[in-house]
C-alpha cells in the first residue's frame, strides 16, 4: 500500500523535477552563449552573471522553502496567507531578473553584433533562457498551491515548452565548433536516456559541439528496444524515468551486457553517498550529478569511450595472441603444443567416467626432403599446407589433427578398431588423389603413418611412442602405408 | 517623464530601471515603501511603479497612504505583485493602485501601461 506520506513525497519530487529541471538547463544556455561569445571574441557581459546569480538565488529560495516545508511535517495551517505571498514573492523576483536582463541581452546583441549564423544561435539560446523561466512560473504556483494543502494535479512536464524547445533546436541546426577528439572517438555511438526533452537536447547539443553523435530514448521501454537494435557505446542514463526507474533499466541492461561492453554513467539529482554506490554496485561506470557541468560531462564521457576503446584493442590483441600461441603459423591448424596438450587430456580422461576411446595417427609426408629439392621451399610449403588443409578438412570435431614439426602431423580421433581401418583406408586413397598445382605443374604426394589406440596405453606419451615407432616401420617396409597395432594398411602402386 | 520605481530587490532594481532609462524615462529609485513615499512628495514622478513586497512599509501600506494624501494622491501607481491571482489583482485595486501587473514582467506590456497613463 502507498502511504499518504509516500504520495505526497512522490508529487514533491515531481514537482522538484519541473522545477529544478529548467533551472538547470538555464545554466546549461549559459554556458554555451558564453562560448558561442568568446567564438565571436566578444568578452561575456555582466548580464550573463546576472542570469547566473539570478538562477542560483531562484535555487537556493526554492530548496530553503522546500527543506522548510518537509522538515515542518506539513499541517496546512501553519502558515498564514501573507507567509504563502511572501514566499511567492521571494520565488518570482529572481524570475524577472532572469527575463529582464535575458531581454536587454537580446537586444544589445541585435544592436551590437553584426549577423551571423552565431549571433542568430545565441539570440536563440537568449529566448530559449526566457522561455525556461516562464515554464518556472507555473512549478512556483505548483509547489505553493502544494504546500498550501490544495490538491495538485500533476501534468506531464508541461508540454508547450517542450514543443517550443522542440522547434527552436530545429532551427539551430548543427553547431560547427568542436575540441579535438580523435575520429574514432568521434564514431562512437552514444545513448540519451532521460524522459525531460530539454535535457536530452541540451545533452545532444553539449555532446554535438565535441563532434559526439547521439541518439535520445525518453523512456525505458524505448531505451530498450534501441539498445536490442543495436548496442551503443555509451549509456547516459537518467535514474527517472516515466515507465521503468532509471536503476532497474540499468539491472536489464546488465543481465545481458558487462560493464565493459556497455557502460552506462547514470545521471541524476540525487547528489547523496548512497544512491552513487548503489548505482556503481548495480553495475554503472560513472555517476554524473545534476545540473551537469559541460566540461565535467565530456571529460567522463571520453574517458569512458577511451576505456571502452582500449578495452576493445586489448581483446584483440590477446585474441591474436592466443591464435599466435596455438596455431602452427604455416598451415594454420593446431600446433604441436595444442594437439600434444589435447592427446594428454585425452589420457587422463581416460581414467574417469566419460571415457572414450580414441586412436592417434602420427603422418609423414613420404620423400618430402626429395620434393623441397624439386620445387624448393616455397613448392615444399605450399604442400604443406595442402596436405594439412585435407587433413583438417578429414579430420574435424571431436577430432582433431596438428603439426607436429616438418611434415610430421599428428591427429587423435575418437574412433574404435573397428572403424580405424575403414577411415584409413578412405584417408590414403584421399592423400594419393589430392593434386597439388604448383608453377604450373601438378604434385601428387604420399603419406606413411603409424598408429596407436587408447587401450594400449595409460600414458600419452608412451601411447605417442607406440605410433611413432609404427610410423618408422611403414617407412622401412616401403612408405604410402600405415602401420596399425596388429595390421597394415597399405595405399595403391 | 520621471517614473519612480520603489523595488528592494537590487537585481530587479537594475534591470528593469536600465530597461526604462534606454526607453528614455528618467529613472528615480526607492528601496522600501517609506522612501517611496517620501520621493513622491520630493520629486514628485509622472508615474509610480511599486513593488507589493516591500520591507520597513510595504507596498500595500504604501499605496494606501499616497492615495490618502492629497499632495501625492494624483500620481498613477502601477503596482507589481508577484501574486497572479485575480483576488490579489482586487486588493491592489482596492488600496487605490491605478493599474496592476504581475511578476515576472511582461516588459511590453509594462510599457503599454505606462504610456497609457502619460500619454
Amino acid at each position: 500500500m502507498v502511504s499518504k506520506s509516500g504520495a505526497r513525497d512522490i508529487i514533491l519530487s515531481q514537482i522538484k523535477q519541473d522545477f529544478v529541471t529548467p533551472a538547470n538547463a538555464i545554466f546549461d544556455y549559459l554556458d554555451i552563449v558564453e562560448k558561442a561569445l568568446s567564438k565571436l571574441d566578444v568578452p561575456s557581459d555582466d548580464e550573463l552573471d546576472q542570469i547566473k546569480s539570478s538562477c542560483t538565488k531562484l535555487i537556493n529560495q526554492y530548496d530553503e522553502a522546500f527543506n522548510l516545508y518537509t522538515n515542518q511535517n506539513s499541517s496546512k495551517s501553519q502558515k498564514s496567507p501573507e507567509e504563502y505571498s511572501e514566499l511567492r514573492h521571494n520565488l518570482r523576483t529572481p524570475l524577472n531578473a532572469i527575463i529582464g536582463y535575458g531581454e536587454i541581452l537580446i537586444e544589445d546583441f541585435e544592436e551590437d553584433l553584426p549577423e551571423s549564423r552565431t549571433r542568430r544561435i545565441i539570440i536563440n539560446d537568449l529566448k530559449h533562457i526566457i522561455d525556461l523561466a516562464r515554464s518556472t512560473e507555473k512549478a512556483i504556483e505548483t509547489f505553493v498551491d502544494f504546500i498550501r494543502g490544495e490538491d495538485v494535479e500533476m501534468e506531464d512536464a508541461s508540454s508547450s515548452n517542450i514543443e517550443s524547445a522542440e522547434a527552436l533546436f530545429k532551427s539551430l541546426g548543427d553547431i560547427e565548433y568542436s575540441i579535438s577528439l580523435s575520429d574514432e572517438i568521434k564514431a562512437s555511438d552514444i545513448l540519451i536516456v532521460d524522459d525531460n526533452k530539454t535535457n536530452c537536447e541540451v545533452l545532444e547539443r553539449r555532446l554535438s559541439m565535441s563532434g559526439l553523435k547521439s541518439r535520445t530514448a525518453y523512456d525505458g521501454e524505448t531505451a530498450l528496444a534501441e539498445v536490442k537494435k543495436k548496442t551503443p557505446d555509451l549509456i547516459l542514463l537518467d535514474v527517472i524515468l516515466p515507465d521503468i526507474n532509471g536503476l532497474e533499466l540499468l539491472k536489464r541492461f546488465r543481465s545481458k551486457h558487462t560493464n565493459e561492453s556497455l557502460p552506462v554513467i547514470m545521471v541524476s539529482a540525487f547528489d547523496d553517498v548512497d544512491s552513487i554506490a548503489k548505482c556503481i554496485q548495480l553495475g554503472a561506470q560513472d555517476y554524473l550529478p545534476k545540473p551537469i557541468n559541460g566540461t565535467v560531462l565530456l571529460a567522463k564521457v571520453v574517458s569512458s569511450l577511451e576505456r571502452k576503446l582500449l578495452r576493445e584493442r586489448e581483446k584483440e590483441l590477446v585474441n591474436e595472441l592466443h591464435i599466435q600461441a596455438t596455431t602452427d603459423q604455416l598451415t594454420g591448424i593446431a600446433n604441436r603444443r595444442v594437439i600434444f596438450d589435447t592427446i594428454q587430456n585425452a589420457s587422463v580422461r581416460e581414467k574417469r567416467k566419460d571415457y572414450k576411446p580414441f586412436m592417434i595417427i602420427i603422418f609423414d609426408i613420404d620423400f618430402f626432403k626429395n620434393v623441397n629439392d624439386t620445387y624448393g621451399h616455397a613448392g615444399g610449403d605450399e604442400i604443406l599446407k595442402s596436405f594439412a588443409t585435407l587433413l583438417n578438412t578429414e579430420i574435424s570435431e571431436p577430432n582433431q589433427v596438428g603439426r607436429i614439426g616438418g611434415e610430421e602431423f599428428l591427429a587423435i580421433l575418437y574412433i574404435d578398431e573397428d572403424t580405424a581401418e575403414t577411415f584409413i583406408k578412405d584417408l590414403i586413397n584421399k592423400i594419393q588423389k589430392n593434386s597439388i598445382e604448383y608453377e604450373n605443374q601438378t604434385i601428387n604426394i604420399t603419406s606413411s603413418g603409424g598408429v596407436a589406440f587408447s587401450n594400449e596405453s595409460e600414458n600419452a606419451s608412451d601411447l605417442v611412442n607406440k605410433a611413432d615407432k609404427r610410423l618408422y616401420m611403414a617407412k622401412k617396409s616401403g612408405r604410402n602405408r600405415f602401420v596399425l597395432n596388429n595390421s597394415e594398411i597399405s595405399g595403391e602402386k | 517623464m520621471k517614473i519612480l520605481y520603489v523595488e528592494d530587490n537590487e537585481m530587479n532594481r537594475d534591470m528593469l530601471s536600465r530597461r526604462l532609462s534606454r526607453r528614455g524615462y528618467e529613472v528615480l529609485l526607492a528601496f522600501d515603501g517609506q522612501a517611496g513615499l517620501d520621493m513622491m512628495k520630493s520629486e514628485k514622478p509622472d508615474l509610480v511603479l511599486m513593488d507589493m513586497g516591500l520591507p520597513v512599509v510595504d507596498g500595500w501600506d504604501a499605496t494606501t497612504q499616497a492615495k490618502a494624501d492629497p499632495e501625492i494622491s494624483s500620481i498613477p501607481i502601477i503596482a507589481l505583485t508577484a501574486h497572479a491571482l485575480e483576488s490579489d489583482k482586487q486588493k491592489a485595486l482596492d488600496c487605490g493602485a491605478d493599474d496592476f501587473d504581475t511578476k515576472p514582467v511582461d516588459f511590453k506590456r509594462l510599457l503599454s501601461k505606462i504610456d497609457s497613463f502619460l500619454a
